[in-house]
């Protein structure tokens, strides 16, 4: 079985993409602005919002050059408007 | 304890005595579901959140209020899911010995909401399309 970087939507990316979560292939560590330059270019619908976002990885914000690991889950979270 | 919640806020109102007697000041704030927002008319809303990095944060917000001189307790609560026209989406109770810093504590609370949670509000509009809220990014490392 092909390792896997577990992807999760939230909000209006979610909304855009269709699903709350997918599988990324990875055979090794990669940093999250590489994930984020293949999923935009994989699926334009979200591409745009790509550049302004948020990432955790498996439940700790962390910065666009963490380096996320095959097994871990990547969160996505677009600008918040909570209250 | 800070909740994340599916379930009506309202009942929550009539439990605003804190049982503290050194309370001077209890403040409650309840946000709202509004009819009109920018000039179009609201149908619903849907909150929807990371309900991990979401609990967290808002249990991080009551800590930094709680840490405020002259505040006894800080309970904050918010909803999630669907949400009807003039419903509470958010619900902030500080008890304080005086008022102002009640106040002012209140209002840091709802402006941390607002930056700091992950959680994302989509309005639904009587003409059939829908939204999700501008907002701003959360803080990064």
């Amino acid at each position: 079985m092909t390792p896997t970087i577990r992807i999760e939507y939230y909000g209006r990316l979610s909304t855009l993409r269709g699903i709350d979560h997918e599988e990324f292939p990875a055979t090794a560590a990669q940093p999250i602005s590489r994930i984020l330059s293949v999923l935009g270019r994989q699926y334009p619908s979200i591409g745009a919002h790509l550049s302004r976002l948020a990432v955790a990885v498996d439940g700790q914000v962390v910065g666009p050059g963490t380096l996320v690991s095959p097994g871990a889950t990547l969160a996505l979270l677009p600008p918040v408007s909570g209250g | 304890m800070a909740d994340l919640v599916h379930e009506p806020l309202e009942p929550l109102l009539a439990q605003t005595s804190p049982g503290e007697l050194e309370a001077g000041a209890i403040v409650v704030f309840a946000g709202s579901v509004r009819r009109h927002n920018e000039d179009r008319e609201v149908a619903f809303l849907e909150y929807s959140a990371h309900p991990a990095l979401a609990t967290r944060a808002m249990a991080e917000i009551e800590a930094q209020i709680l840490g405020r001189p002259g505040i006894l307790s800080c309970r904050l609560w918010h909803r999630i899911g669907r949400l009807e026209l003039g419903e509470i989406s958010v619900l902030i109770i500080v008890c304080s010995v005086h008022r102002a810093e009640a106040y002012a504590a209140s209002r840091a609370a709802i402006e941390a909401v607002k930056q700091r949670l992950p959680i994302w509000k989509h309005e639904h509009y009587t003409d059939g399309t829908s939204k999700f809220v501008e907002g701003c990014c959360l803080e990064s490392p």
